[in-house]
């Protein structure tokens, strides 16, 4: 009785919108026996950016779009609302898995070459996907209006000033203002919610009606070689042969790799909750120690590297010229071989670019160019050195927190890596060589001549010269005049001649 | 296999439904609201030059309850707030520090009731005038020179020079005569007394430590900053 | 849908193909000039912040007394022109440096290489940024790091015995000396 029912009013609609016999096709499209598990990413990515769209809808029905409560906003959400937490988490951690998939999606289909004809429009459609992601990701980060929100703007809006002539003006369109505030976060809002979504809905059709009309590629082979005048013949021949139904065959697949990846998802944000926020967005609170999103660490590490002779014209540059790399790449080559085996060079630029950001990423968590700001009070002199230190020596050691220099000097890896260690520093440089590098600086170091006072600067150069490892000589330049080296047991002048 | 599903749906609601992340107690926000401990000022603020755990640390070692029982706790407070001598900081905000007053009070507090518990106040006063240099020379020679070297650097002691005269210029009387009054324990010194191996095996009487610090004093040079 | 469009410009409704050139180009005539005048406000409304060249305004930072001599401290204020809807954000900071014999100078706290917060050492007499290494020393001229110059500096003035700066904006390389 129900099943009839069931069947008439599905008789009844499709008979006036043709819904079945148009969904049906593409549900059955014959795609490659061989596309298997490698064929999973794209819709893993898909399946990570419907969770978006539904915890995005949901959360906004929560979050206040204003400078003035957006952050308090969070909080009630975070502590007051029933699962709000958990729909905080699951958006979060979506979005670094959508940035992930996409980027492994992509890699995939670089190295099996699929962007070849007749796919170059499907490639170029998801590079435009590929940062419509990052775009969303970044604008994400913005609408936690925390003081990583209010920093990360700080460092885009200053990229964006340093545009030749229009810089100042970009920067105001993109800030809605003069200075950071409320129409700011507005604009961004926009952006995160309407602009940005709607523009990454359009591509995802795009893509996915690229993608019925030029077949799912096969599994490369060295030696079937893409070209252009027979392609599409020899595929459709082949898929007709030997291919199977999209749906189940293929789809099974997915739905298995999708299924696992999301209960990981929902079990990662359960477990370790939610992003931030991180510190209210009070920039008179100069204690912040801003950082990005995991997926904007290697650009993070990127900016405190690059050096600043070129800085800026890197800053400016590479973006667009990234861009259109990566759009051109299926038309610098649409034929030939697919098999990674017979593209070499692909392969190592693949690999080049994944150890790149894989190291970048890691230099951006262990951000060692960065001073430690509390290391000059809340990190010890070592024990072991204090225990052999002389009076004077360990007034050195004193001026050597006092100053802040370890800040960026660690001593025996605890401190800042933005100078080197100074564990053996007394058998690389010799006293001279101390006294010069610490009033004069130099290499990246501050001088010090101005704030310290003589007897500061003995003390400390008498300390660090006796930083050395299992009884090393301290260095020394053969031949050299040099100052006596022991001088707080024999002092150089006594004190009625210094008057 | 709907029973599974059915069961994982179950199992995520559990989940889910817990007011905080599974790996959390509590939200970070609301732990921020709470001001930190004494000890946690501490290690944020003192730890790198008077040693994490009080001792071995360059500067003076705060886990010393004699010291602690006998320096008032207005000028503990004091000096943490204001700094003192050449190389101690000012922490207090209202000094270009980075602790709220009240963070200050507490952090001083802690550390009495912590490690100053079972403390004897010395006979001897934490503060004084100086006294007759020529005298303290001669105390000098007796007390101190085994360890300290003879004051005019020729004879080298086993523990380095306190008479160097840039170790002078960078430590204040006080600190001069809160050494001797309380030394370094931590390093296995023996100020104040009793000196082994010395003909006079007590400690220093009041007297002798200000003539002692007025014999240090007058060797310090008068030019650069003054301590 | 396109055959239908094809078949009526073949003429199937008897009008003369010239007449209906004329209402096609009138039509698209029409429709550009309504668009034209449609995006001007449009476009206008949302570049129209990059083209604010309001003044800075004096900000009052307080008694010179409330800053020693010598040192530099911190002073807080509300941006000028900023409003209730800038909530937190409103507030700000700059660093002022009461010179030793007499004089201010005013940096702001935004680093001149990616504006990131700088934090000043009373006892280094440094500046340091926590975002990527920048070092400044005590007037402001860089030490060490990224940074292309030294830390911005506002325009400031005393007046009976209070401390003015000139702010308004974020500080930015293209926007104070």
């Amino acid at each position: 009785m129900m099943l009839r029912w069931l069947r008439s009013i599905i008789g009844w609609t499709e008979e006036r919108s043709g819904a079945v016999a148009f969904v049906a096709p593409i549900m059955t499209h014959r795609v490659p026996r061989d596309a298997k598990w490698w064929y999973v990413f794209g819709s893993a990515t898909l399946m990570f950016f419907s969770i978006q769209l539904v915890s995005g809808v949901l959360l906004a029905t929560l979050y206040a779009p204003s400078a003035a409560d957006a952050y308090q906003s969070l909080i009630y959400i975070d502590n007051q609302v029933p699962l709000g937490w958990m729909l905080r988490a699951i958006h979060g951690w979506s979005s670094n898995a959508m940035v992930l998939m996409v980027v492994v999606h992509m890699s995939q289909v670089f190295l099996h070459a699929s962007f070849k004809y007749p796919r170059e429009l499907t490639w170029m459609v998801g590079v435009l996907l590929l940062f419509c992601t990052l775009a969303l990701a970044f604008t994400g980060q913005i609408m936690r209006w925390d003081q990583d929100a209010y920093w990360g703007l700080g460092i885009g809006a200053s990229i964006v000033d340093r545009v030749p002539v229009i810089g100042n003006t970009l920067r105001g369109i993109l800030l809605g203002g003069p200075y950071i505030g409320g129409a700011t976060l507005s604009r961004f809002f926009a952006l995160h919610v309407f602009v940005l979504p709607g523009i990454t809905i359009a591509l995802v059709g795009l893509h996915l009606a690229l993608i019925l009309k030029g077949g799912i590629s096969e599994m490369p082979k060295p030696g079937m070689v893409v070209d252009p005048a027979t392609y599409r013949k020899g595929y459709e021949e082949r898929v007709h042969r030997t291919g199977v139904p999209f749906w189940p065959d293929a789809a099974q697949r997915d739905m298995v790799f999708c299924g696992l990846a999301l209960i990981v998802l929902i079990g990662l944000a359960a477990f370790y909750g939610p992003f931030g926020p991180n510190g209210n967005p009070d920039p008179s609170n100069i204690d912040a120690n801003p950082r990005p999103d995991s997926a904007f660490l290697w650009i993070f590490a990127a900016l405190a590297l690059l050096p600043p002779q070129i800085e800026t014209f890197l800053l400016l540059a590479a973006p667009p010229v990234i861009v259109l790399f990566m759009l051109a790449i299926p038309l610098l080559s649409n034929r030939g071989e697919r098999a990674p085996t017979r593209r070499p060079l692909a392969v190592i630029a693949s690999l080049a670019v994944a150890v790149a950001l894989v190291s970048l990423t890691w230099l951006g968590v262990s951000s060692s160019w960065s001073p430690v700001m509390t290391a000059w009070t809340a990190t010890p002199a070592p024990v072991s050195l204090v225990k052999r230190l002389t009076p004077l020596q360990m007034q050195g050691a004193l001026v050597l927190q006092y100053q802040q220099c370890r800040n960026c000097h660690a001593i025996d890896g605890a401190g800042g890596e933005r100078g080197p260690d100074l564990v053996d520093v007394g058998s690389r440089l010799s006293w001279d060589q101390l006294v010069r590098q610490v009033q004069q600086g130099g290499g990246n170091m501050p001088a010090y001549g101005k704030t310290l006072s003589s007897a500061e600067t003995v003390a400390v150069v008498a300390f660090l010269q006796q930083c050395r490892v299992d009884g090393q000589p301290a260095a020394s330049i053969p031949g050299a005049l040099e100052r006596a080296r022991t001088s707080d047991l024999a002092p150089v002048a006594t004190p009625s001649a210094s008057e | 296999m709907m029973r599974a599903a059915c069961l994982l749906a179950g199992v995520a609601l559990i989940a889910a439904c817990g007011e905080v992340p599974l790996n959390k107690a509590g939200r970070d926000d609301a732990a921020a609201a709470v001001p930190p401990t004494w000890s946690a000022l501490y290690a944020t603020h003192c730890a790198g030059c008077h040693g994490a755990d009080g001792t071995l640390g360059p500067a003076r070692p705060m886990r010393d309850a004699a010291y602690l029982a006998t320096v008032p706790r207005n000028r503990l407070i004091e000096v943490v707030a204001a700094g003192q001598g050449v190389l101690m900081p000012a922490l207090a905000q209202s000094k270009g520090g980075a602790v709220p007053d009240a963070d200050l009070v507490r952090l001083v507090d802690g550390m009495l009731a912590e490690w100053g518990k079972s403390g004897k106040a010395l006979a001897v006063a934490w503060s004084g005038p100086l006294g007759d240099a020529s005298r303290g020379a001669t105390t000098y020679a007796t007390f101190c020179q085994t360890c300290h070297g003879a004051a005019d650097g020729r004879t080298p002691g086993t523990r380095g020079s306190v008479s160097d005269p840039n170790y002078l210029r960078l430590v204040s009387d006080q600190a001069l005569r809160s050494a001797i009054l309380f030394g370094r324990a931590d390093l296995g010194g023996t100020c104040n007394g009793p000196y082994p191996g010395q003909a006079t095996n007590r400690a220093l009487r009041a007297d002798e430590v200000s003539d002692v610090v007025a014999f240090l004093a007058a060797r310090r040079p008068s030019i650069g900053r003054k301590p | 849908m396109s055959e239908g469009c094809a078949q009526c410009q073949g003429g199937c409704d008897g009008e003369k193909p010239s007449r209906r050139g004329v209402m096609f180009k009138i039509g698209a005539g029409l429709m550009g000039v309504g668009t034209v005048l449609a995006s001007v406000p449009l476009a206008g409304a949302l570049v129209a912040p990059g083209f604010v060249r309001d003044g800075d305004t004096w900000v009052d930072l307080g008694a010179t007394s409330d800053y020693p001599e010598g040192e530099t401290r911190l002073a807080k204020f509300t941006l000028p022109g900023s409003n209730p809807n800038d909530g937190e954000t409103s507030r700000t900071a700059a660093w002022v440096r009461s010179m030793s014999g007499g004089g201010f100078q005013v940096f702001a706290v935004n680093c001149a290489h990616l504006g990131c917060p700088v934090k000043w050492f009373q006892q280094s007499r440094l500046f340091m940024c926590p975002c990527h290494g920048g070092v400044y020393y005590e007037d402001g001229s860089r030490a060490s790091g990224p940074p292309p110059r030294g830390l911005f500096e506002y325009q400031s003035k005393v007046e009976n015995g209070r401390l003015f700066i000139a702010a308004g904006r974020l500080p930015g390389l293209q926007e104070s000396t």
